[in-house]
């Protein structure tokens, strides 16, 4: 903005529907005033940027909305370089993902499995023990999720 | 002759008068006449419109001369007025060839209507064939709209290549690798776009993990070493379990495997993040070091190190003692260490430098406090946090005068665990000798624990004692910080399981134990009373009574006066009475009788959290409280138990208890006798948020 100077001409955001530019800006007149996140210069270098999943709670409300809004949103914060709100997208997504099989995947985002049959045998010849495995990780998850809502509950 | 309509309309009218008068003499045979007649009569009507059908057209013909000739015969035969199926007179042969004529009629409409069935049926059979394969377009198509309108609505798949990796890294930075394959495995089954991106990322592939030595597990290794080797600016985080995949696997074949599998980490030496190495139970490397380190190989991003060796030794100049303290050399920016090591460590240890370690977790078979205070003195002047595992404390042979006094100033929290004990006073002399001025969290547990594990236990030498050093730790907490926070305490001199008693040494008496009146007195230093937000004291029963009603604030009244200056006038630190102590209590351990101290542990925590001490009143609300629920060894335990649990629900229920934070309750469950003999904590419920 600073280099386009004071203007009453408007900005063309060809890429933001309206819709989400109104979620941006709730986003950011919440956030106003918050210090910048620093710039990560050797992100490329090194991973050692710390990556969490965690959501404040604020965040966590503002973000639950569609699918289709939630990726416009990434986007569009991908599109006017808002890192913060970029990553609260990015981690939602990551959480919606987190514990879910490729098959549940796909499901959840409609993703179209492509590979060919052949593909599929190949990737999934993985010794028996490693799919009891992942397959007792999800009953234990889903069971202490039981548990937590049974608690809540009282 | 032709057959004209006034010989039909006679041959009619004779008909009727026949059926007449037969009707009279058979009345039942009525309607199959009538039947038939009207069949006759209806035969032409019928099979007309059908000449319509190509392949019917030429037989309609065909009978049509057949019926002109059949015409001539049956007028001749009603000229006779007679019914030639009706009579048993002899027929006359023209009458015979009549019939015949008739017969063969009618045979012939049989083979027409036959033929017509068959072409009706091929047709229906085309038309059936044609509906499947119309249905089974149908099926195709609708599927195809499905597909189309997923892609439609398919919204990541508008995601960029850039921004699918960030929500990958963000999806691996809370999953642990819980194979050799690592967690970003699963997104590369998901389609083809998201397993390009993933395979072609290096930094989602960096954390490697082998959980046990298979064939396979040490293939994965490699490749994801081959995968990652030229991304060279990304750190490796490697976490190896020497485990077997099964206990067929030969200890040769195993031995090799988990050579070649710590080699082929070694590799990537200089770009391990983190690297953890359990050897499991197996005592792999006792006569041997895992792998060779040479002078030049420098770890020189290695922040965490954890290594775990199972067994015992006497000598600190071992292999793998050597090769620990070697990978500890090499590693300048280590800042967490966890070990875990079969013989002598801390006089090794005191020599390194470790400008930079934040947190030591170490356990040892035994220990002197002249190593550990050298190597707080010298080795680690950034420890924050120091927690020690030791089944004994032994004495130095050198001059007691020779210790060093030691003043850690950044260490913060200190937890020591001694299983066995000591022998010559050698923790006092620690205690003694150690000064943490910004030590916020003490954790100091003697005795036989659960969560203690010594697997050095032969080499534990037998004249140690289990004696609660009580003022050297009163000294320890006076010269903590001013605003100590957490206090644990344990001692448990009651061994697991008497069977161990003889095989662990040790244990020969039993000295000083923990009392309620130490335990008070470390609650009433000015440096504990006033900030300890967290308390906890085990023991191989259940709590002192006298410290649960001292720790019960007396009534909700002293939250109604908050003027802090007159609660503070109410004593000096002798003379301190309960209800001024320990403001700011937030989270509770306690061993409970859940028969006879229900009521006393009712009030407490009626006191501490359901009365509501709330912030203006200077008082922390309680917000967790673990109760191990400590049974003699009775029948009926669980009914018991129960009543405990009651308690809480019934806090719970009433109203006030909604207005208030949530408290976390937790219940464990352990037995005692008054042999004694201690059973291991079994969970009872998990979690129980009230």
């Amino acid at each position: 903005m600073k280099n386009v100077g004071e203007s009453d001409q408007p900005i063309p955001l060809p890429n933001v529907s309206s819709s989400v530019l109104k979620k941006v800006l709730e986003y950011c007149e919440h956030h106003r005033g918050e210090p910048l996140p620093a710039p990560d210069a050797d992100t490329s270098q090194d991973d050692t940027r710390k990556r969490t999943t965690d959501i404040s709670e604020w965040d966590q409300k503002f973000i639950t909305v569609d699918q289709e809004m939630l990726f416009e949103i990434i986007l569009a914060a991908n599109y006017l370089d808002i890192k913060s709100l970029l990553d609260v997208g990015c981690k939602t997504v990551a959480n919606m993902i987190k514990g879910k099989t490729p098959e549940e995947i796909r499901k959840l985002f409609n993703i179209v499995n492509d590979f060919t049959p052949e593909e599929e045998v190949r990737l999934l010849a993985l010794p028996h023990s490693y799919h009891q495995l992942i397959l007792s990780f999800w009953h234990h998850q889903a069971q202490i999720k039981k548990e937590n809502e049974w608690a809540e509950d009282r | 002759m032709p057959f004209t309509l006034f010989d039909r309309i006679r041959s009619r009218v004779q008909r009727h008068v026949a059926w007449k008068s037969s009707s009279k003499a058979r009345p039942h045979q009525n309607h199959v006449e009538r039947n038939s007649e009207d069949s006759d009569a209806s035969e032409f009507t019928v099979i007309s419109p059908k000449t319509s059908i190509d392949s019917t057209a030429s037989m309609s013909s065909a009978s049509t001369s057949l019926y002109t000739d059949s015409q001539d015969s049956a007028s001749s035969i009603s000229q006779n007025h007679v019914d030639p199926l009706r009579t048993s007179f002899s027929q006359p042969p023209k009458e015979a060839v009549g019939i015949s004529a008739l017969l063969d009629l009618k045979r012939q409409k049989l083979l027409e209507l036959e033929q017509r069935m068959e072409a009706l049926d091929r047709q229906r059979e085309i038309l059936d064939h044609q509906r499947a394969l119309l249905d089974e377009e149908v099926g195709e198509t609708v599927d195809a709209i499905d597909i189309y309108r997923g892609e439609v609505e398919c919204s990541v798949r508008r995601m960029p290549m850039d921004l699918l990796l960030e929500i990958f890294q963000h999806y691996l930075a809370d999953n642990q690798c819980s194979s050799s394959l690592g967690s970003a495995t699963v997104l590369t089954h998901v389609c083809r776009t998201w397993r390009q991106v993933a395979l072609s990322s290096p930094s989602l592939w960096t954390s490697i993990s082998a959980p046990r030595v298979t064939e396979r597990v040490v293939a994965n290794v490699k490749t994801r070493l081959s995968q990652v080797e030229d991304a060279t600016g990304l750190p490796l985080h490697f976490n190896v379990t020497l485990r077997k995949g099964h206990e067929a696997v030969p200890e040769a074949e195993f031995g090799q495997l988990s050579s070649e599998l710590l080699r082929a980490s070694a590799t990537q030496l200089h770009r391990w993040k983190s690297f953890a190495l359990d050897c499991g139970e197996a005592s792999l490397f006792v006569d041997e070091q895992p792998f060779d380190i040479a002078e030049s190989m420098v770890a020189s991003r290695l922040e965490t190190l954890e290594l775990v060796f199972p067994g015992t030794l006497s000598e600190e100049r071992h292999p793998v003692l050597q090769w620990t303290f070697s990978l500890i050399h090499s590693s300048p920016a280590l800042r967490q260490l966890t070990l875990q090591l079969p013989g002598p460590a801390f006089q090794t240890l005191s020599r390194s430098s470790l400008p930079l370690l934040e947190s030591l977790s170490i356990e040892v078979p035994t220990v002197t406090p002249t190593a550990l205070l050298e190597l707080l003195q010298n080795a680690v002047p950034k420890l924050r946090t120091l927690e020690l595992r030791t089944a004994g404390f032994v004495s130095d042979d050198e001059d007691v005068s020779s210790i060093p006094f030691v003043e850690h100033s950044s260490l913060e929290t200190f937890k020591l665990r001694v299983s066995h004990g000591e022998n010559g006073d050698a923790i006092s002399q620690f205690l003694d000798n150690l000064a943490l001025p910004s030590c916020r969290e003490i954790l100091y547990e003697m005795g036989h624990f659960n969560n203690l594990v010594v697997t050095a236990a032969e080499e534990i030498r037998e004249d140690l004692d289990l004696s609660w050093p009580h003022e050297s730790f009163l000294g320890l907490l006076e010269r903590a910080a001013s605003n100590l926070s957490s206090l644990s305490l344990g001692f448990n001199s009651s061994p697991m399981d008497s069977l161990d008693m003889g095989a662990l040494g040790g244990m020969g008496s039993i000295g000083t134990e923990l009392e309620e009146e130490h335990v008070l007195a470390y609650l009433n230093l000015e440096n504990v009373a006033d900030t300890l937000r967290t308390l906890q004291v085990k023991r191989d029963r259940p709590v002192w009574p006298g410290l649960l009603e001292y720790l019960t604030l007396p009534s909700s009244s002293v939250f109604r006066r908050p003027s802090m200056s007159s609660i503070r006038s109410v004593g000096s630190r002798s003379s301190r009475v309960s209800h001024e102590a320990l403001r700011k209590l937030e989270n509770v351990a306690l061993d409970i009788d859940p028969i006879f101290q229900v009521d006393s542990m009712r009030k407490f925590v009626k006191s501490r959290w359901y009365d509501g001490p709330t912030s203006s009143h200077s008082f922390s609300r309680l917000r967790s409280f673990i109760i191990t629920l400590c049974f003699p060894d009775l029948p009926n335990l669980d009914i018991e138990s129960s009543a405990t649990r009651r308690v809480f629900e019934r806090i719970a229920r009433t109203p006030e208890g909604e207005k208030a934070e949530k408290l976390d309750v937790v219940f464990l469950k352990r037995t005692y006798s008054m042999m004694p003999m201690d059973i291991p904590m079994l969970p009872l419920g998990s979690d129980l948020t009230i």
